[in-house]
Parts: C-alpha cells; structure tokens; sequence
C-alpha cells in the first residue's frame, strides 16, 4: 500500500473508531472550511461556483497547507445549473461575497395551498415550485423543455466535478471527505424554501393541522432525497454519512418542536440508521433544552455536530449515544491570538476527548475570507494533533 | 389524459404490493436513472 493510501486508511478508522464510541490513536480532527477555502486559494466564493474547478482546487491547496484528518464537503454550488434555470433565489451583494439567501424568494407557495401540497408533494413541486423559483420554467414548451434538458446538463457535470474532487483528495492526499450528501428537514424545507420561515411560523399558528400533515408528507421525499445521493456515490468500505443542517428548532417552543419537528426528524434518523447510513445532524444554535430528545436517537450510530452548548454537560448527556463534535467558536479563529486559540482547544479536549467518540471540529462551517485566520486553523489543529493523542 | 410526470411510489404499489409497507427509500434498485431525475427535480425545489 502507497504510504499516502495508509494514511487514508489510519485517517478513515481514526474518524469510525470515534464514530463507534471508541478511543482511537487519537482526536480525529474535521475541517469544515466551506467557502473559506476559496478565499484562501485566491478566488471568490462566485467564481469557484461558476468555475467548479476553481473549488477543486481550492480543496487541494487546503488539505495541502492544513493538518487535518477528514474535509467536509465540495463546497461549490452548481452556478451554471441555476442560471440555465433562471433561478430567482440566491444572489451575491457584490462579486467577493458569498451567496446570499432571501426568504421573500423563499415565499413561492400560498397559505391556501397546502391541501394540494399534501395530496402529492412532489407533483406540486414540479408543478407549482419549480415555475415560480425558476424564471425558465414558467416559459411556455419548448423553452421550458430545454432549460430543464440544460440545468440536467450542469447538474450530471457538477456531480462529475464534485465525484473527482474527492478522487483527487484521496489519490493525492489521502484526505477523505465526511459527507455523501444531504438532506433537509421537513419543517425546515417547508419554511426555508416554500413558505419563507415568517410564513411557516404564521401557519404554526394558524393552520398548525396542514402545516404537520405538510411536514409529514414530505417525510417520505426527504429519505428518498438522502437515500438517492447514498446510492449514486460510489461505494465504500465504512457507512456513508449524510449531513442534516436543522435550522428552526432553537426557535421553536419546545411543545412546537415536539408536534412539528421530532417526530419526523426522528423518523428520518431511523430511516437512514436502517439503511446503513449514519446522519450527522449539524445542531444549529443551543440545543440543550432537546438534550433529553436527542438520548432517544440510536446509540453509535449518529454524529452530533453542535454550534453551541457546554462540552461538560454534553459528554455527560449525549457521549454514550453519539459522536459529538463541533463547539469550537469560529469567532476565535477570525478574531483570536493563536494562544487564545491554542487555550480554547484544549478546553474543549479535556472535556470531550476522554474515552473517545469524539471528532475535533469548529461550531460551524468556515464561510467567507474572514472567518479565520489562516495561521490560527493550522496551530490549532497542530496543537490538536499533539495533544490529542491518547 | 392526466400527464405522468413521473413513476410515483403509489403506482409502484400497485404493482408490487408486497412493497406497500416499506419506505420508499428501499426502491432505490428501482433504476437509478429515474432516481437521478427524481433527486435532480427535488434539488432544484431545494436550493
């Protein structure tokens, strides 16, 4: 074996082993870098989605220059897809800035229209969504017919650039990436991308019935969703893992988040589980008040990525039911000394890093140019590779 | 004439009822092609 394929091999079983609970050689560390790594290679986040391989390489410099064990994601979004389409949703406030998210575009479905939502989710999506998201898809036939043919096109390139960006990392690093794909909640989906979250929190209130039996058809789209990206990446020797950003919980009251969003986040969970996936849930926000929730998920079999929280009381919690990582600010990387830094994650470790089932992660993805500082990343998970050791 | 978008999980039932009580995500050996243009459309309704 290549001495860069055994470091891919300790690198893979360093991350499973604390996905299993157990005590690796020692802290795996995970880099979610995101966009940042754009910014670091010398392009802008725009340039590297109109130009995929300018987030390949950006991939490479990163794993290059930073001591790491695993990388999150090909970061980029298909740019060339949503011009073909006339997409309405995103935009960037000047060409250095990262894309920005509008929850007015994310309004494209009335309140009055969620009996034919959930009579069939997805004939409405393509029926109703997509004519409404999508400028070229409200044309008449055959407009219509060839922008959906041009968005396929870039979307079958933008899985090809995203499959060899990951060869690459592998083949010449020996870096794996963490995530196969990923999926939305369903609650999360309905307010973030068709009734913008100041629409869903008013049907919560005053259509709470079709709101759940929303959320409770779209249930089934989201495992067939993660399930799909599962089964059309290549296989591998360890389950795959798929990413759950869940958004609207820390803003829920807890009877909310027990009718509208646990049940069918709980389902999704098991699907996966079932079929031989792990989820990574990224926690957004303070979780702590749905700890005694997240107990009831299946013990080794999920990934807890969390922003906020105490790491003391998360161990003691959740440590013997999932891997956590996450809660290093990445405030500090941006606005830190490298001692600060340094001080930080050690914290962090003698807190969590006991027993194992512990991955080293900052408490969000890194997005634009200054939400690190370079010199501080690589001390960090330096200092990480060091002290973690067991 | 109702216009088929695409084969949906119901009428796949219909046709192997020995399918009815499991999640849809174990159809993926259905035929990755139209898994492919099922996860193609929902992107789009996504993001």
């Amino acid at each position: 074996m290549s001495e860069v394929m055994n470091l891919y091999k300790k690198r893979v079983e360093r991350v499973y082993k604390a996905i299993n609970l157990e005590q690796p050689d020692r802290v795996p560390i995970s880099s979610a870098l995101g966009t940042w790594s754009s910014y670091y290679a010398g392009y802008t986040d725009s340039e590297s989605n109109w130009d995929l391989d300018k987030c390949s390489k950006s991939l490479l410099k990163v794993v290059n220059d930073i001591p790491m064990d695993v990388l999150h994601m090909f970061y980029a979004r298909p740019g060339g897809m949503y011009q073909a389409l006339g997409s309405k949703s995103f935009h960037y406030l000047n060409e250095s800035n990262i894309v920005q998210y509008s929850d007015e575009n994310a309004e494209v479905m009335t309140s009055e229209e969620y009996p034919e939502f959930i009579k069939d989710p997805f004939r409405f999506m393509v029926e109703k969504v997509l004519p409404r998201k999508y400028a070229e898809l409200a044309k008449d036939t055959p407009a219509k017919d060839l922008a959906l043919a041009k968005g396929a096109m870039q979307f079958g390139m933008y899985g090809a650039k995203k499959g060899a960006a990951e060869a690459n990392l592998i083949s010449q690093y020996g870096i794996p990436m963490l995530f196969d794909g990923l999926a939305i909640m369903p609650l999360d989906w309905i307010a973030d991308f068709f009734r913008g979250i100041k629409g869903a929190f008013m049907d919560m209130r005053r259509r709470p019935e079709e709101l759940l039996e929303a959320a409770q058809a779209l249930t089934p789209l989201v495992i067939r969703f993660g399930m799909g990206q599962m089964f059309s990446t290549p296989p591998k020797a360890n389950p795959k893992i798929i990413l759950l950003p869940l958004h609207l919980p820390p803003m829920l009251k807890t009877a909310d988040f027990d009718k509208f969003y646990w049940p069918m986040f709980k389902t999704i969970v098991e699907a996966f589980v079932a079929n031989g996936v792990i989820p990574m849930p990224f926690y957004e926000g303070d979780w702590s008040r749905y700890y005694d929730h997240l107990q009831e998920l299946p013990v080794k079999k999920t990934l807890g990525w969390f922003e906020h929280g105490d790491p003391k009381e998360l161990k003691q919690k959740l440590g013997n039911t999932m891997c956590i990582l996450g809660l290093f600010p990445v405030t500090l990387l941006q606005y830190g000394t490298k001692e600060e830094c340094i001080t930080k994650a050690k914290e962090l470790l003698d807190d969590l890093a006991p027993g194992g089932g512990y991955i080293f992660s900052t408490d969000k993805e890194l997005l634009s140019a200054a939400d690190g500082k370079a010199e501080n990343i690589i001390a960090v998970n330096k200092f990480v590779m060091e002290y973690g050791i067991y | 004439m109702e216009e088929q978008l695409l084969i949906s999980w119901s009428d796949i039932v219909k046709e192997h009822p020995e399918l009815a009580d499991k999640d849809p995500a174990m159809g993926m050996n259905w035929d990755i092609g139209q898994e492919m243009i099922f996860a193609y459309v929902t992107f789009l309704a996504l993001f």
